[in-house]
């Protein structure tokens, strides 16, 4: 009987008006010709409701039709058991480990030849999760639906006759990535290895640095066609259950076709989409990951993506560099305001120089005024045009860069900064003095550790450039309201995005500007909404022994 | 509108003296120390006093009302015709205020900052802004008091420092020299200024916690009271206490006189634009009250059309008033201080009124309920 006929019969025998309309689509099929693919769609998209068949055939025949002549997709027939009980293995080769699929075949066929197997489907079926099958992980599957998506998952379904579920077996199992130092975010002291492309691996990462019972996971899985699994982690009794379950509700709101990074489900469940600014923060290191959760947040993991979601997040926490809590606190903190200077220079340092040069000549002392001007009096172009053409040059370079195979990138950064830093000058295109702020504010831009809040602050540098170049310091003033306007009114999952500064909070000012010692961080930060408070005990302080005791 | 919105005490206080003293930074002088001389400073902080006190009085009228706004609170207790039309009254003073506001503004930008600049578009742009901050509503522009009274107060403890080298102590006379009769008439001509207190009728309803409205009510006066009794001060150490009345903008020509060991010199533009931030807290503020209180006055849903309608009428009002130096010589005369007194005062007749109305039901509430 071939495979349509099969499916023909499941159809019949599953009583629904749904069923009778695709029976008759699958009976105008000719047999041996090819099946259009608008039934295959059909069939897949009524999977969910359809229940797995006690008759193995059918179910085989409804999983051909479903899952279509895909060259991976294996259906393995066998027989089982002493009075033989026909079988059969569903699995997607390039999503396996071999070795567990020959563990299990072994386990099945070898193992169970001489067992008298039970002949009801619900008895058969307890025997095989709770007696035969070795395998850490058996889900049964009661509709076709689950079985095919516990297959596009990497899971072995074993169908036997007579047994009315498709039992899964995980065998998962393909290539990927190790953990590697991430690129994204190094350091110099401090764990070496970040997250990967693999969930699973990505979760074992997180647990290895938190061995608590309390740390819960929940997963889903998002995306109609990418199935991509998603997990929310948090700890329980730290996370508020009222942000888990927003965080839960926004992901269930997601109805797409697919998610294939992080940074889609970050779009999705922000606060505000129109803002430049990231409201929820990503990261590669488990490491920050596992602060974050101690914190009380909430961290999003997307198979496929090795940038973990954190959640809520503030400005300030942009301005954190993982290193900042490794390194001793004065030198933790001295570079944390370093940073905010340079987060200022980067947002600010052309547009001040045009203002300064353009409308506000005074505020330049006379004799770096007359150097200013002297670099500048080749230059055909008003200051602001100049600085354009500096910037955009450079934005150019920089995404060259990233775009271009490392050999060559390295070659175009050469002509690049010799076309900008000295033929440019040379020609009269440009004032050294450009050069020399346009590479400050460069630099000054790597400075900031998160990498999309540097993204933002390089787009508002050219607004910043425009205002200051038609309305000077009163319209850098008016930037930088509209900016502080937009960045007080922003919330992310209900927290304050400008907090601890803006709602002022004393107490977490302590690990702002400046980070102090390990010892006087007794508490959580009160921006982030958290079940306990207490980080560590009181007199945490190191001392040495007391007079007559310790070594 | 915005009832779930609730701010703390001290960005209460750090809001008012944004909003209070930002104006005064400019125009005080003239009138005060004509009259007083060295005894201006003490005059303004005679205003800080009588200013806190108003400012009592108005916190005690917004606890009658219940965290409602004024202008609902109105409608409740006089009927929604007559409280209305309070709510409009409550509404025109803001939209006068900032359209004076932007018109100094303008013509700062225009003489100072920007010379040559059309003053309708620098004020064009200004509005823009203004309106963003007010479509994100109150709370983003509460926030912002917070840092800009940080900034403000930071450059009133560097001033001394900074223009130590200026003090012109040959200059200082007694501060009775005239007797105490003219620092009660100076400090009389700074009550349009101090009287804009009466705009904390939009702020306290928002307080977390209404009880302390008295504290930081004074608070928030006092330090307005301080920060302008400093300028002044220090405007009279460096530039005595004849040239201020004569210039048009005596604290920006202080600031120009900065030179500190030849480095720091020429750095009056950070001081401009920390003012020109208050500038637009106070703008803002305005501009949202009086949407607000038209909102709530005519029963509208959101503010955010009474918003623009709002600012279309204080720009439109800018091209009406005069130029800078009239604007200058009309600081402290007692038409300016009728016009504004007149007003303030009768919009905090007018809520007493509203909350005696109030309290006397809820009396007669009680007294029934036995």
């Amino acid at each position: 009987m071939s495979q349509l006929e099969n499916a023909l019969r499941y159809l019949r025998r599953w009583q629904s008006p749904e069923a009778q309309a695709l029976a008759d689509s699958v009976a105008k099929v000719t047999p041996g010709g090819p099946i259009p693919e608008e039934l295959r769609i059909s069939l897949a998209g009524a999977k969910q409701r359809m229940p797995v068949s006690p008759v193995l055939d059918e179910n085989l025949g409804m999983l051909h039709l479903i899952l279509g002549p895909s060259q991976d997709v294996i259906f393995r027939t066998f027989e089982i058991g002493a009075t033989p009980h026909r079988s059969a293995l569903l699995f997607l080769d390039n999503l396996v480990k071999k070795e567990l699929i020959m563990g299990l075949l072994e386990t099945v066929v070898v193992r169970l030849r001489s067992e008298s197997l039970p002949s009801q489907g619900e008895q058969l079926q307890r025997y095989l999760e709770q007696r035969a099958l070795t395998n850490h992980e058996v889900n049964p599957n009661t509709n076709l639906g689950k079985v095919v998506e516990a297959a596009l998952s990497g899971d072995s379904i074993l169908l036997v006759e007579g047994m009315a579920a498709g039992l899964g077996v995980s065998t998962r199992g393909w290539e990927h990535r190790q953990p590697e130092e991430p690129l994204g975010e190094p350091v110099v002291r401090g764990p070496k290895e970040g997250f990967t492309e693999t969930l699973a691996v990505n979760l074992a990462l997180i647990r290895r640095r938190l061995k608590d019972e309390r740390l819960r996971v929940e997963r889903r899985r998002i995306g109609t066609h990418s199935g991509t699994d998603v997990v929310i982690v948090h700890i329980a009794g730290l996370a508020l259950p009222e942000v888990v379950a927003e965080v839960g509700h926004r992901l269930d709101r997601i109805q797409i076709d697919g998610i294939l990074e992080s940074g889609y489900i970050e779009e999705l469940i922000e606060d505000n989409p129109y803002s430049p600014f990231p409201q929820v923060r990503a990261t590669e290191r488990p490491d920050v990951a596992a602060a974050e959760l101690l914190s009380g947040r909430v961290a999003v993991l997307t198979d496929g993506t090795p940038h973990v979601l954190c959640m809520p997040t503030t400005f300030a926490a942009a301005m954190q560099a993982a290193e900042d809590y490794y390194q001793r606190w004065p030198m933790a903190s001295f570079l944390r305001m370093l940073r905010y200077l340079f987060l200022l220079i980067a947002l600010l340092g052309p547009s001040t120089y045009i203002a300064m040069t353009t409308y506000h000549h005074e505020m330049v002392p006379t004799s770096l005024l007359v150097g200013l001007m002297a670099a500048r009096e080749g230059v055909p172009f008003p200051a602001l045009l100049e600085a354009l053409m500096m910037e955009f040059s450079f934005e150019a370079l920089r995404e060259a860069g990233v775009r271009l195979p490392k050999p060559v990138g390295q070659s175009v950064s050469i002509v690049g900064a010799l076309v900008i830093g000295e033929a440019a000058v040379r020609a009269g295109l440009v004032s050294p003095v450009m050069v020399i702020v346009v590479s400050i504010t460069a630099i000054s831009s790597f400075v900031i550790p998160v990498f999309s809040m540097a993204l933002a602050i390089r787009l508002l540098r050219f607004g910043m450039m425009l205002l200051a170049g038609t309305l000077g310091f009163y319209g850098l003033t008016l930037g930088l309201m509209a900016l502080g306007i937009h960045l007080a009114s922003l919330r992310s999952f209900g927290v304050p995005y400008l907090s601890p500064i803006m709602p002022p909070t004393a107490a977490d000012m302590k690990d702002l500007m400046i980070r102090v010692p390990r010892w006087a961080m007794r508490r959580r930060p009160q921006e982030v909404p958290t079940g306990d408070r207490v980080r560590q005990r009181k007199r945490a302080w190191p001392h040495p022994p007391e007079k007559g005791g310790g070594a | 509108m915005n009832q779930r919105i609730r701010i703390s005490g001290g960005l209460y206080a750090a809001t008012l003296t944004c909003y209070l003293h930002t104006v005064p930074l400019l125009f005080v002088h003239a009138p005060v120390i004509e009259k007083a001389r060295w005894g201006a400073w003490l005059s303004v902080l005679l205003s800080g006093v009588v200013s806190s006190l108003v400012g009592l009085l108005i916190g005690w009228i917004c606890l009658q009302f219940k965290q409602q706004s004024a202008v609902q609170a109105a409608r409740s207790a006089l009927g929604r015709f007559a409280g209305g039309i309070v709510g409009l009254v409550y509404a025109l003073y803001p939209v006068w205020v900032a359209s004076l506001v932007l018109r100094d503004v303008q013509e700062f930008a225009t003489l100072i900052l920007l010379p040559g600049t059309p003053g309708l578009f620098a004020t064009l742009v200004l509005a823009l802004v203004v309106l963003y901050a007010v479509w994100n509503g109150v709370e983003p522009i509460v926030r912002l008091a917070f840092p800009s009274l940080v900034l403000t107060v930071g450059a009133c403890l560097i001033l001394p420092v900074v223009l130590v080298r200026e003090f012109s102590l040959l200059q200082v006379e007694p501060i009775f020299l005239r007797g105490y009769l003219p620092i009660f008439e100076a400090s009389v001509s700074t009550a349009p200024f101090f009287g804009e207190i009466v705009m904390i009728f939009t702020l306290v309803p928002l307080l977390s916690r209404p009880k302390e409205v008295y504290r930081w009510t004074a608070a928030g006066a006092m330090g307005t009271a301080l920060i302008l009794a400093e300028v002044v001060l220090i405007t009279l150490l460096v530039l005595g206490p004849i040239l201020p009345t004569r210039l048009l903008f005596p604290s920006y020509d202080v600031l120009q006189q900065i030179s500190l060991a030849e480095i720091i010199e020429r750095i009056e533009m950070f001081f401009v634009i920390i003012w020109l931030s208050t500038m637009f807290l106070k703008l803002a503020l305005y501009v949202y009250a009086a949407s607000e209180a038209a909102t709530d006055a005519l029963g509208l849903k959101s503010h955010r059309l009474p918003a623009v309608v709002v600012l279309a009428l204080a720009v439109a009002l800018t091209r009406t008033w005069p130029g800078v130096i009239p604007l200058v010589a009309e600081a402290g005369t007692p038409e300016h201080l009728v016009t504004h007194t007149s007003w303030q005062g009768t919009i905090l007749l007018l809520f007493l009124i509203a909350a005696l109305v109030l309290r006397a039901r809820a009396k007669r509430r009680v007294a029934a309920h036995g």
